[in-house]
């Protein structure tokens, strides 16, 4: 593992929120690394942390009653969780830049979309208005927005759902971040959107040497545009290795379930394979393996209902959190009806 | 397209939905053309899947049909019924017949009523039955939907998204309907709750014979659900086909386009996509002749080999390309591929062959 490569480590990060009803364990034990220039995606269904996770690297979590009760953010070797409010103001829109689901609610919508860009330059560089609105005409040419003269001064209202998903990246990318934020970026926006932002995207990493965490919940996202995978669950990653491994060999139960829901172009089998049951309440997950009681193989074992797996290299590189993995796989590889045309 | 059929249990003809803007232009009144005479058929036990983007009008679509928005134009005939006709008495009798599913669970059932409440309120509407059987057949439903009948007396709140639709979903059968307009009812859902909910739409549709209008944006759960399939857009169908053709040998070049944008789940999977640029121009003031005509890659490629007097110049998104002439100028109306008299599309520039 070299140091260099790494830009963002987060190790072992537990995120608490402290309710009236108890204490949610919304991200719990948490690691991975992104290296530079390449895309690490979190996947998951709503509720399992993975933007908890995101919010937490920013310190955009409510305190209280959230709290960051242990672990480690270091980026670029620095640690973050050390710094305080002022240090941490300067890293967000400089060091790290983020991108939401809903672009509509993020963006101000009584100020025109070129001052918003330019406040979000001039906070962080000492440049005149004049050189800042320069800077973002040209950043709005960047991510693709025809007319951008004339974009700066409408508002976000007057865009439409892809437009504004632009408008928001070219402000996070304002101030040369290194590493970018997004929580399900594309998630509100209709396919042939979703294909030209995802594009960009990716033509923004090729020149910018940008790292990006991509939150999601579609796996047909990360296969195109992800280079290692984390798929959370209650909390927890219980899987991770490179897109390519991940997608030829899910191992883990939850995962190969996922796969298996996801209804794919050019099949027409008559029923999909369903998950039974629902993500468990994080107020009272299951006591072992949070997955075991919606599991096939561990639902009736009883080192899966009463001693939590922990994450362990199970091939080279690819890591997961099941006891009964390295079984499952061969059966999974066995059914033939899980080939895409 | 027009059959006389007894299979067919609802048919749609030059369907328009307009809203109209506030304000004048030029001192004339301007409309949202939302639908814009839309040509549909659902026959009975089987699903129609209609998909576009937002913005297609797709939602409007669906409602008008319902008359739960009015139509500017056109007839809906429900199994030989002229819809827009009827009178208060007889359409609250056809609404027995004619249910919806919503996409957002959570908005389209009251916060203040009890499951029990909100799925025996189409019983009590409809009437006929006694307090103890409306609880009995509620009882029932709500086991058919996967959910225990202890729920009765809780609220909306307290059960998690695809619980809320398995919720709205007993509400749409308890009048025992034969058509279902199903607006999006897995895009709010986890993945693993949507194979849940699509399966249980199956086995009902089974089980009852029940015909779905399925509207959905997501193609792949349109090619798993659906038996034939209309592509919409800004108002208008633009192809129309049995599900395998239209996956198999899509015509429009929109088709096309909307097919090569969904993402596939696999990394080593290589499309050439066909990048659709911009926007849904907007309906208020929809593009003249062929309404694809600013995004589409097939005119613009045709008209290279054109000479001039066959093209135009057209500005998009800031520049000027290159259309043929009759996408301008000419409203495509939908025709049939050859070969195959269910498979229709309205492109100007895919007559006679493919």
């Amino acid at each position: 593992m070299s140091d260099n490569g790494t830009l963002l480590r987060v190790s072992d990060l537990r995120t608490h929120f402290h309710t009236e009803d108890g204490v949610v364990k919304a991200v719990d034990g948490v690691s991975f690394r992104i290296d530079r220039g390449r895309t690490f995606a979190l996947v998951g269904e709503s509720g399992c942390g993975k933007s908890v996770t995101a919010f937490s690297i920013m310190q955009l979590i409510p305190i209280p009653p959230g709290r960051i009760v242990s672990g480690s953010i270091e980026l670029d070797g620095e640690e973050l969780l050390d710094l305080n409010e002022k240090q941490m103001r300067h890293i967000r829109g400089s060091q790290i830049g983020m991108i939401f689901q809903e672009p509509m609610s993020s963006l101000n919508p009584v100020f025109t979309c070129g001052s918003q860009i330019v406040e979000a330059i001039r906070l962080h560089r000492r440049i005149s208005s004049r050189d800042a609105r320069a800077m973002a005409i040209d950043l709005l040419v960047q991510v693709g927005i025809p007319e951008p003269a004339q974009r700066f001064d409408e508002y976000p209202h007057q865009l439409s759902g892809g437009m504004r998903q632009r408008v928001m990246i070219a402000m996070a990318l304002s101030c040369r971040p290194r590493l970018l934020i997004a929580d399900e970026p594309t998630t509100a926006l209709d396919v042939t959107i979703q294909a030209q932002i995802l594009e960009l995207l990716k033509e923004l990493q090729a020149s910018t040497q940008l790292s990006i965490l991509l939150i999601t919940h579609d796996l047909a996202v990360v296969a195109g545009t992800a280079d290692v995978v984390g798929v959370m669950y209650a909390s927890k990653i219980v899987e991770q290795a490179d897109t390519g491994q991940l997608f030829a060999e899910p191992l883990h139960p939850y995962t190969h379930g996922l796969f298996r829901s996801i209804p794919r172009l050019g099949e027409k089998k008559h029923r999909l394979e369903t998950i039974p049951g629902t993500v468990p309440n994080p107020l009272n997950f299951p006591a072992g393996c949070k997955f075991h009681t919606r599991c096939h193989i561990g639902r009736d074992k009883p080192r899966c209902r009463t001693q939590e797996p922990t994450l362990r290299e199970v091939r080279p590189g690819h890591w997961c959190a099941c006891w009964e993995c390295d079984r499952y796989e061969t059966a999974a590889q066995s059914d033939p009806s899980d080939k895409v045309t | 397209m027009i059959e006389k059929n007894d299979d067919i249990i609802l048919s749609v003809r030059g369907l328009k939905t307009y809203f109209p803007v506030r304000g004048r232009l030029l001192g004339k009144k301007q409309y949202v053309r939302a639908v814009d005479g839309v040509d549909l058929s659902v026959r009975r036990g089987r699903t129609l899947g209609l998909v576009g983007e937002s913005g297609s009008g797709k939602t409007t679509a669906g409602r008008t049909i319902l008359r739960l928005i009015p139509a500017t134009a056109g007839q809906v005939s429900f199994d030989g019924q002229d819809v827009f006709r009827l009178r208060r008495g007889a359409m609250k009798a056809l609404r027995r017949r004619m249910q919806i599913i919503f996409q957002d669970p959570v908005g389209s059932l009251n916060p203040r009523m009890t499951v029990g409440g909100i799925v025996s309120e189409p019983l009590k509407v409809h009437g006929g039955m006694t307090a103890h059987q409306r609880r009995q057949r509620v009882g029932e439903l709500l086991d058919r939907v996967g959910l225990s009948k202890m729920y009765v007396n809780r609220y909306p709140h307290e059960f998690s998204g695809g619980q809320r639709q398995r919720i709205g979903i007993a509400r749409a059968l308890a009048s025992k309907p034969d058509f279902i307009v199903c607006d999006e009812p897995v895009s709010a859902l986890d993945v693993s709750i949507q194979a849940q909910i699509l399966n249980l739409l199956s086995d009902l549709q089974d089980e009852m014979n029940l015909a779905y209008l399925f509207i959905a944006h997501n193609l792949a759960v349109v090619e798993h659900f659906a038996d034939e399939v209309a592509v919409m857009y800004l108002g208008r169908i633009v192809e129309v086909a049995g599900r395998d053709a239209l996956y198999e040998k899509p015509t429009h070049p929109y088709t096309r386009a909307l097919l090569s944008a969904v993402p596939i789940p696999d990394p080593n999977a290589r499309t050439t996509r066909v990048q659709l640029p911009g926007d849904v121009p907007s309906p208020i003031n929809p593009p003249s002749g062929c309404p694809f005509h600013p995004r589409c890659p097939l005119t613009r490629e045709l008209a290279q080999a054109m000479d001039e007097t066959e093209t135009r110049e057209i500005v998009t998104l800031g520049e000027s390309v290159r259309v043929v002439r009759r996408c301008v100028e000419q409203t495509p109306a939908l025709q049939e591929v050859p070969g195959d008299e269910t498979h229709c599309h309205a492109c100007l520039l895919r007559q006679g062959n493919t």
